[in-house]
């Protein structure tokens, strides 16, 4: 019997726990990449960044068009251009690894959040310059340099010699699954000019005044873009932008479901639970018949024996909840360490899950209470 | 003590009306020993739940103890029942599971009055259990338990005392106790009233009364009542100790 409110709360608890968790983590992962005012712009129309396109890479996005956007676009504070080479080879001394490598400008830091943690991340003068400088992430210091110093020695990316003047902060495993310190950042002039071969780049992220309007911006630089690449009227934008309201947008109807649709879920079963507790403790007033019959038969009130079946009840279903919550807490403490989430006990989720199981408790006593109060004595206590 | 004035009482079975009870008019005083004697189906059982006050007449009046009852809700006579009425069941009607003190201080439970401490265990002294307080009734022999049943009874010093067949599930012997025990709580000044089919067991009563067919054919006063006790030393030593 105790079983139904045990399984009820256990659910609501772990269903609410396990989603918080799930959510904030990638909440956190999401702060951090779209943190304050900040624009997202991609090369190549269709809305998200990153998606494949049928006729190849757009190529019309270039470096002047984000120097003009910052010079005319009011608000906008700085930038970080991105083009990236996908798996390439780098090669160290003999050992070698296939890693991401990634160009950037010497603004990353500033606009990303993610700087060195030894050595030094490239300035102005080496994007200017093309430099052949690399900033290496720590699992290539362990499976590369095998654990020594980097800072100083040539790695070879492709064909082309780089020197190490830094390690990137670690960022370990990201929620696409992609081990962020598996990756090389070099100049982004370095990467189009030496590497790449290109004259156009992928992306970049603009960073906007705290308190400026952001869509004002992003009209701002729609026009400005269409005209730079001379688009035509129909013509649609050959870039995507993306800013952090849109994307906690996205989020927030995915939150929508943990937050809702999950404990629901868990509530349901909480009241199968309660009404399976019902069921048998109204089979169990048939069984107690004698015993409901003698209480009264020495002086039990109505509500005496309204009391004991409602406590009885209550008891079974609050048991079962409490115990819920104590494995709940141990089940949690495992799963989130195997799925890599915060592991918060949701209190005021098992709160309200304890809250409920009290009341199932009594809603489900209500009827067999009711049935027991009424028994008339004679009857069930002949024979 | 009880006053039943022209009591009806009938009972749908199976579509059919039963009558229990006509017109039965009977008065019992404080410290009585009366026996309700009658074959089965006549209505005795019935009796005892009304002056029990387990079940209410269609018609007529009940007065217990010099108050009216007709006019009284479920758990006014609830109290009635837990502070005036003491019952001893055929059956025992003990809670298997809670030991003899549990069951014997049940009573105390439903009762208003704040100093009970110890009720229950004398109620246990009174009929000689006390060394048998933190037993099961699964422990314990028929004769046993039913003395169990008695203390419960008991243990709210109650006035009245209803008996139903009290010594049907027990031998010889531990029905001979169970009623030296009910002849002593007479003599201490209780009125007793008891239900049996069995002669020998009702020439204990110092009052007899007959119910056939729901009507009372015979009321008679027994003239002397066999002593239970002496009857019990006359048994032999071996005989039938459940």
């Amino acid at each position: 019997m105790m079983l139904g409110t045990f399984v009820g709360v256990l659910a609501l608890t772990l269903v609410v726990a396990i989603g918080q968790g799930t959510r904030d983590s990638v909440m956190g992962n999401i702060e951090r990449m779209f943190a304050g005012n900040s624009i997202l712009l991609s090369a190549g129309g269709g809305g998200m960044m990153g998606g494949p396109r049928a006729d190849g890479p757009t190529t019309t996005l270039v470096l002047g068009d984000l120097e003009v956007i910052l010079s005319s676009v009011p608000g906008v504070t700085v930038y970080d251009p991105m083009v990236m080479a996908g798996e390439r080879e780098v090669v160290f001394q003999g050992n070698s690894s296939t890693v991401r490598i990634l160009g950037h400008s010497e603004n990353h830091e500033a606009v990303w959040g993610r700087g060195v943690s030894r050595g030094s991340f490239f300035g102005g003068a080496e994007v200017r310059s093309s430099a052949r400088v690399a900033v290496v992430g720590e699992t290539l210091v362990r499976e590369v340099f095998e654990g020594a110093d980097p800072i100083g020695s040539q790695l070879r990316i492709g064909t082309v010699p780089f020197e190490v003047i830094g390690v990137l902060d670690s960022m370990g495993i990201d929620p696409h699954g992609w081990d962020r310190d598996k990756e090389v950042i070099i100049p982004v002039t370095t990467m189009m000019r030496r590497v790449m071969n290109v004259d156009y780049i992928q992306s970049a992220k603009i960073l906007i005044a705290e308190g400026d309007d952001l869509d004002a911006a992003v009209s701002a630089i729609e026009l400005l873009l269409r005209e730079r690449h001379a688009l035509a009227r129909d013509e649609p934008d050959d870039f995507s932008m993306i800013t952090p309201v849109q994307v906690r947008e996205m989020v927030g109807s995915m939150n929508r479901i943990f937050t809702l649709f999950l404990p629901l879920l868990a509530g349901a079963s909480l009241l199968i639970g309660g009404l399976v507790v019902a069921n048998l403790m109204l089979m169990g007033v048939n069984e107690r018949r004698s015993e409901i019959g003698l209480r009264k038969a020495v002086g039990a009130a109505r509500k005496d024996i309204w009391f004991q079946f409602l406590l009885e009840s209550t008891v079974v279903t609050v048991t079962g909840g409490v115990m819920a919550l104590l494995v709940g807490a141990g089940l949690l403490a495992i799963v989130a360490q195997g799925m890599e989430i915060p592991s918060i006990m949701p209190w005021p989720a098992a709160t309200l899950g304890l809250l409920a199981a009290v009341i199932v408790g009594l809603l489900a006593g209500v009827f067999p209470a009711r049935r027991a109060a009424e028994l008339h004595p004679v009857t069930s206590l002949r024979g | 003590m009880i006053e039943l004035e022209r009591v009806n009482k009938t009972y749908r079975k199976d579509s059919e009306e039963v009558r229990a009870l006509a017109d039965v008019s009977l008065e019992v005083s404080a410290g009585e020993f009366v026996a309700v004697v009658g074959p089965s189906g006549s209505g005795k059982s019935t009796l005892m739940n009304v002056v029990g006050l387990l079940d209410r007449p269609d018609s007529g009046t009940y007065r217990l103890d010099g108050g009216g009852t007709d006019e009284l809700t479920e758990d006014e006579l609830a109290r009635i029942r837990n502070e005036k009425i003491g019952f001893v069941f055929q059956t025992f009607h003990l809670l298997p599971k809670t030991t003899a003190l549990e069951n014997v201080e049940l009573p105390l439970i439903y009762s208003s009055r704040s100093d009970i401490s110890g009720h229950g265990a004398r109620a246990l002294q009174r009929v000689g259990l006390e060394n048998r307080a933190n037993h099961h009734p699964s422990e314990l022999s028929g004769g046993q338990q039913q003395r169990v049943a008695i203390a419960r009874a008991l243990v709210n010093e109650p006035e009245l005392i209803l008996a139903d067949e009290p010594t049907g599930n027990l031998d010889s012997r531990a029905g001979l106790e169970i009623l030296a025990i009910f002849q002593e709580l007479n003599r201490q000044g209780k009125t007793v009233v008891l239900v049996t089919h069995d002669a020998d067991v009702a020439s204990m009563a110092n009052r007899v009364v007959e119910i056939v067919d729901g009507r009372i054919s015979f009321d008679r006063k027994v003239e002397s009542p066999k002593d239970a006790a002496k009857e019990l030393a006359l048994l032999p030593e071996n005989g039938g100790q459940k």
